[in-house]
């Protein structure tokens, strides 16, 4: 079975009709933003100062009450989706496997973003970018981004969050949506990638994904770890006591990211790769509120 | 300190270079990959391990695997204590399993059970050379197990060593225990084991060889330590109980003693005794019909087998004599003052003697003596089996048969027999009373079809009648024909021999079964079916000794019915016959091999247990009898439960013998803890 099957499509179509909004887009008729300007949608009025543009003065409620007001347009504008994908070797591993289960998100959010007239750019990576698929839109674009996703393949070496959006925020020609999604395992990059991205007035949508095993680790007794990523390996003996010290440490990781996250007030979806990816997606709207 | 049973196993040792290899080549390890080792690098990092054994850890495991496994090896090498490097020890243990040993201590054990386990420690713990014998000595000395060094024979024959109710007989079996040893008696040990409740202490202590190991503490205990019953001399329906009760503990007493008969209580005597004082009390009852008298004590203390005693009333049935006479007025008065005689008075001479009765002919004899037991007297015509001669000149009595039943208490010197005849015998008879020229006055005449009494005198013109000897004459010649019929029989003590008399009539065995005993002597020891098995030497229950009488005695095959309803074969010669020694109290039965009611009899028992002796007369000419006698404790020394001197205490032979085990059995038990410990520790969550 490839790795978008039509299933997948059936439920990203499904998807697709229940997001009626997702994103904010900049195209007209599409998409509203909260930037006030030259929309055809009334928002709101406030006082005339000198030198504003005569042609939005209020004449009616001048002619009723005597009052100068502006009346004031919410404008349109269509939306820059970035989903960066860790590709690193970490995502490679877990049943279901972990990385498949990323690209299924992304080609998922993908799918909604091209099909409400968004741009979308896909950049995979690890400590570098290592694929990348420029800002495309058109629901048309669906079947290209779907063999991007499904050709990239997990390399590269440690996670670094942080390079990788410096280099995002290089090449992106507009701000944007930037959807991470990734495990995290890199907690120092993680944050000041994420932190570079918001000082760029990007807008960081985290969603991290994590296998059951990695969040309660079975295994017992003298055991030889082998790190995926690096090839770092460590001998260590675990016991039950251990076994619990280590789902303490990963409570609080998960914990630490999410309160980061509420810090600055980004959305943050965490999930394991046993959750169906499209349950994940209604969870992500019924969080942001577009769909109940 | 130490000496070592085979110190070349030591060289399983060199196990241990494997085992270190093995230990290091463990590092390589299960390998697992990982997503990240972010969390277990800040779990191992951040919380090194504090204490220094948690340093240890790896390090204590493979001390515990090789502590294991020296451990083993120490095992294997059997490590002997210095006092225990004479090896080849050979001991003959003497387990005392008599009565006394029944009593119950106050853990909830018997005395024996507490000497078997111990004995067994003891067998448990024999070493590579050391041989063991098993002896017991409850009532006579049985070898259960020779010389062996195999504990689990030994074993197998301390579980099997039955108790007894007979008094302790540790005298044979030290010489049963010598005989085993005499070969050579270096590095050679009796050891006992008993309660001490023995009157031997000071001969069998002198003995070097001998070690006693005492069981049990000293307990409260009210004994029956005498009981007989005997018939009245006063009253012919009548009997004496004898009892005697004993406090052998060192509190007072108070107590009823309980006499029933079949079950319905006859007396009821209170007893008070001081430690140590004995009360004795005849107590006289009637009865005719007979069965068991049981005399019980009111008392729950260490041995119960003590507080009851049995007998056997024999049912005292009237006789039925027909007497044949024309008028004969002394013998009509003689038979009705017996009692318990049923008289029938006629003129015509029958054909045969009532089955279970006596025939009397007066003078009037037909030309075939009737069959069946006949008392004649008087003759005056010739019959089948003897032949009526002239008058006796002088019928004197001359000579008086004193051995005989049939003459015994009488005195006749120089009484006058007028009328008496010559008498011409068929047959061989036995004369008791003689003229002076040998003609026999009084005979006896043993014949198949019931023996003859026979009495040549005129009593009309005689004075015999109006002498005491007459009727004491033919009372003396009832009880002959009744043999042992409603005769008390004596209690016989257990421990001790029970003789009893077969009737000629005996079913005899088979040609077959004769051949193959024809070369027994004539004194028989029988190896009745012994309870306990695996015996490597005979193991003798019971023994029957024959007085024979004939010159060809007669083998037979008998069987012998236990109180608890074991069946044991017996052989016997002759018609006397002795069983024992008796180790367990309450009736035993004796009966003819083939006799298959016996044991139902037993089984049913205790309504139709038949008192005494019965011999009936069958069909085939055969006879089918059964003996039934009680058997008591009733002895002083197996009833006081205190220890007569300062023994060993057997906690002391369970150190020599280390609980019970060899050292290499703790070695091995302290690795196999060491290795579990080591697997909890460590290799438990490899396998889980």
């Amino acid at each position: 079975m490839s790795l978008f099957d039509s299933d997948f499509l059936k439920k990203l179509e499904y998807l697709s009709l229940v997001s009626r909004r997702v994103f904010r887009g900049r195209l007209l008729a599409q998409r509203r933003t909260k930037q006030l300007g030259g929309g055809i949608e009334f928002a709101d009025h406030r006082e005339y100062t000198p030198g504003d543009d005569l042609r939005y003065l209020d004449w009616n409620v001048y002619a009723k009450f005597g009052d100068l007001l502006l009346k004031r347009f919410q404008e349109e504008e269509d939306l820059h989706v970035y989903i960066l994908l860790d590709a690193s070797k970490s995502m490679d591993c877990g049943s279901p496997n972990k990385f498949d289960y990323a690209r299924r998100i992304a080609a998922a959010l993908a799918y909604i973003a091209l099909a409400d007239l968004d741009r979308v750019s896909i950049m995979a990576y690890a400590d570098k970018p290592l694929d990348i698929l420029p800002l495309t839109r058109g629901k048309d674009r669906v079947l290209s981004i779907l063999n991007f996703l499904e050709n990239i393949k997990t390399g590269g070496a440690s996670t670094d969050l942080a390079t990788v959006a410096k280099s995002l925020v290089n090449r992106a020609q507009r701000t944007g949506l930037v959807v991470i999604i990734s495990d995290l395992y890199d907690q120092v990059g993680f944050r000041s990638g994420v932190d570079l991205l918001r000082h760029r007035r990007f807008e960081p949508h985290v969603i991290q994904i994590h296998t059951a095993e990695e969040a309660n680790p079975t295994f017992l007794g003298d055991i030889e770890l082998d790190e995926m990523e690096t090839g770092q390996r460590r001998k260590i003996t675990v016991t039950e006591k251990k076994q619990k010290q280590y789902r303490q440490l990963f409570t609080e990781f998960l914990s630490s990211i999410e309160t980061y996250c509420k810090t600055y007030s980004l959305s943050c979806t965490r999930s394991t790769t046993d959750l169906p990816f499209d349950e994940l997606i209604m969870r992500m709207m019924r969080a942001s509120g577009i769909q109940s | 300190m130490f000496e070592f049973a085979s110190p070349l196993l030591a060289w399983w040792a060199a196990i241990t270079i494997p085992i270190v290899l093995i230990y290091i080549i463990k590092v390589r390890l299960r390998r697992r990959p990982v997503s990240t080792l972010l969390f277990w690098n800040q779990l191992f990092d951040e919380k090194k391990p504090r204490a220094w054994w948690q340093q240890l850890r790896h390090w204590l495991s493979l001390l515990l695997q090789l502590a294991f496994v020296l451990l083993l090896v120490a095992a294997l090498i059997d490590p002997l204590w210095s006092w225990q490097k004479n090896t080849q020890r050979r001991i003959v243990l003497i387990l005392d399993n008599s009565a006394s040993m029944k009593a119950t201590e106050a853990n909830g054990k018997t005395r024996l059970q507490s000497a078997k386990e111990i004995a067994k420690g003891l067998a448990r713990s024999l070493r590579q050379g050391d041989e063991m014998s098993l002896v017991s000595a409850g009532g006579q000395s049985v070898v259960h197990v020779g010389l062996t060094n195999h504990a689990r024979l030994l074993i197998d024959g301390i579980n099997n060593c039955p108790e007894t109710d007979a008094p302790s007989a540790l005298l044979p079996a030290i010489a049963t225990a010598e005989r085993l040893l005499k070969d050579r008696v270096e590095k050679s040990e009796i050891i006992i084991l008993t309660d001490g409740c023995i009157d031997d202490f000071e001969t069998i202590q002198n003995n070097p060889l001998v070690k006693i190991y005492g069981v049990g503490k000293t307990q409260e205990n009210t004994a029956i330590t005498r009981f007989q019953v005997r018939r009245s001399v006063m009253d012919s329906v009548g009997y004496q109980v004898l009892i005697e009760v004993t406090n052998s503990g060192l509190e007072d007493i108070k107590t009823k003693l309980e006499l029933t008969l079949e079950d319905n209580l006859v007396d009821v005597v209170p007893i008070s005794l001081k430690p140590g004082e004995s009360q004795t009390r005849i107590l006289d009852h009637t009865s005719s019909t007979g069965g068991r008298l049981v005399a019980k004590l009111d008392s729950k203390d260490a041995l119960s087998t003590d507080n009851s005693a049995i007998s056997i009333l024999p049912q005292r049935a009237p006789l039925p004599i027909t007497l044949v006479t024309s008028g004969s007025l002394f013998l009509k008065s003689v038979f009705e003052s017996m009692p318990l005689v049923e008289l029938t008075i006629t003129e015509t001479v029958p054909d045969s003697a009532a089955k279970t009765g006596l025939l009397v002919i007066d003078r009037k004899m037909p030309e075939i003596v009737p069959r069946g037991r006949v008392l004649i007297v008087d003759p005056q015509t010739n019959t089948d089996l003897f032949t009526v001669g002239e008058t006796l000149d002088q019928p004197l009595v001359a000579r008086v048969e004193k051995d005989s039943p049939l003459t015994q208490h009488i005195r006749l010197d120089n009484v006058l027999f007028p009328g008496a005849k010559h008498l011409t015998f068929s047959s061989p008879v036995e004369a008791l009373i003689r003229d002076p020229l040998d003609s026999p006055l009084l005979a006896r005449m043993k014949r198949p079809g019931g023996d003859i009494w026979l009495l040549t005198c005129n009593l009309e013109q005689s004075d015999l009648p109006l002498r005491i000897a007459f009727p004491v004459l033919i009372k003396n010649a009832i009880e002959w024909f009744q043999g042992s019929e409603g005769q008390l029989q004596p209690v016989v003590p257990t421990g001790s021999f029970a003789t009893f008399s077969i009737p000629e009539a005996a079913e005899e065995v088979g040609e077959a079964k004769q051949d193959t005993l024809k070369d027994q002597p004539d004194e028989t020891k029988t190896v009745v079916s012994s309870p306990v098995e695996n015996n490597t030497e005979s193991a003798v229950e019971s023994t029957v000794a024959v007085e024979s009488t004939s010159v060809e005695p007669t083998r037979r095959a008998l069987q012998a019915i236990s109180p608890s309803g074991k069946s044991s074969s017996l052989s016997a010669l002759g018609e006397n016959a002795l069983i024992g020694p008796i180790l367990e109290c309450g009736l035993w039965t004796v009966a003819p091999a083939s006799d298959s009611k016996a044991s139902d009899a037993k089984a049913s028992a205790p309504k139709s247990v038949e008192t005494g002796q019965a011999s009936v007369p069958t069909d085939k000419g055969k006879t089918d009898y059964r003996w039934t006698f009680a058997s008591n404790l009733t002895n002083r020394s197996e009833s006081d439960l205190k220890p007569r001197g300062n023994f060993l205490t057997a906690d002391s032979l369970s150190v020599v013998s280390l609980g019970g085990r060899a050292i290499w059995f703790y070695l091995a038990l302290l690795g196999l803890l060491l290795v579990t410990t080591e697997w909890w520790l460590y290799q438990r969550r490899v396998v889980g």
